[in-house]
């Protein structure tokens, strides 16, 4: 991570109004997708690295779910459709939910 | 026993596995059954489901008429009626029309079968948003399914059915194929696993130890015309669960090896 100089640190401290909070993708963990597949939709529809969706397929493993994006509500919605057609459950939600 | 997905020592980039044929016949059905829970009749008509009984042709049925003393009726694992083979010009037409109803529904309704449920799960704990995401997103989630599931139904049948049991044809699959054939097996699974009622991530490690002990008494001769109906019928799909999951953990290694070369050449 890099160090920001102060100014552009306070440029970017204002609060975005209710209707910008972002909304994120939740994956949760089923028992029949292999972890395989699961860490290859990460790393092949988001572009994740492969230890990235490797921790991700194991965070869903383990914890029973995932955030696996964060963005505006169209993107999430798109996201979730995907993760639908690839057979994993997702659900959409709102970052301060 | 079937061979997974490895490279095509042909370089071409394709896959290929070996599968019996009734290894094939097993897949083509459950793909087939995939296939017309899809176009339930939660969603269409019930003159416009049976459509989709019709649609998949069942390349077999000549086949099974025609095998010997010995061959056992086709195994029927979602325990739904034979179906009917129409021409293959037929099928094209037939799935034209039951997309066109799928089009013109109003309200998807959220699928009462839970196997249908799990291949369009709820997109939100809240039920507006779910709801209005289904609305959005129902058709052209079963259509894309539909589409691979038929997919992998076409390349189940490029080879002619052998009268050899043991004998190992290939599956061919493209790796631009790959991806959209690997979903369609997961489909497959996400479906079975419903039926056989899989909770939690032990439930497949029982259901294998139960596969390998009725595997067990049939090679001490037990025939497994002898176990009870439900018991069959769970060996049958849990055998069916396990094959699909064997072809598509292999399938996604060849397609994660191919993704990873191909970020490496990028400089990803």
């Amino acid at each position: 991570m890099s160090l920001q100089p102060i100014h552009e640190a306070k440029a970017d401290e204002s609060t975005a109004p209710a209707r910008d909070v972002p909304w994120q993708t939740v994956v949760w963990n089923d028992p029949v997708n292999l972890m395989n597949y699961v860490s290859y939709v990460f790393e092949s529809y988001f572009g994740y690295t492969a230890e990235h969706s490797n921790a991700l397929m194991l965070q869903v493993h383990k914890d029973g779910k995932a955030i696996v994006s964060t963005g505006a509500r169209e993107k999430i919605e798109y996201d979730v459709q995907a993760m639908h057609g690839y057979g994993l459950w997702a659900t959409m939600k709102k970052a301060d939910d | 026993m079937a061979q997974p997905f490895a490279l095509s020592p042909l370089s071409d980039g394709t896959y290929i596995a070996y599968l019996t044929t009734g290894e094939r016949l097993f897949l083509v059905r459950a793909a087939a059954d995939v296939v017309e829970l899809l176009g339930e009749e939660d969603t269409l008509s019930y003159g416009e489901s049976e459509l989709l009984e019709d649609t998949i042709e069942d390349p077999f049925a000549e086949f099974d008429g025609r095998g010997t003393s010995q061959q056992a009726p086709p195994p029927d694992p979602f325990g739904q009626a034979d179906q009917t083979s129409p021409g293959a010009e037929t099928i094209a037409e037939n799935l034209e029309r039951v997309l066109e109803a799928l089009n013109t529904q109003d309200v998807p309704l959220a699928p009462t079968d839970p196997a249908v449920r799990r291949l369009l799960p709820d997109a939100s704990l809240d039920p507006e948003v779910a709801a209005e995401f289904r609305k959005f997103t129902d058709f052209d989630l079963r259509e894309q399914k539909v589409q691979r599931l038929l997919m992998l139904s076409g390349l189940l049948t490029e080879v002619d059915p052998s009268s050899d049991d043991n004998e190992h044809l290939p599956l061919v699959v493209r790796s631009d194929e790959a991806e959209a054939i690997s979903a369609a097996l997961g489909d497959i699974r996400l479906v079975l696993g419903e039926r056989l009622d899989l909770r939690f991530d032990e439930d497949s490690e029982l259901l294998h130890n139960f596969v390998m002990s009725i595997q067990q008494e049939m090679l001490e001769d037990r025939d497994v015309d002898d176990l009870d109906e439900e018991t069959e019928r769970r060996y049958i799909m849990g055998i069916l669960f396990e094959l699909a999951g064997y072809l598509q953990e292999s399938l996604v290694e060849c397609m994660l090896d191919d993704l990873r070369a191909k970020r490496g050449a990028q400089g990803l």
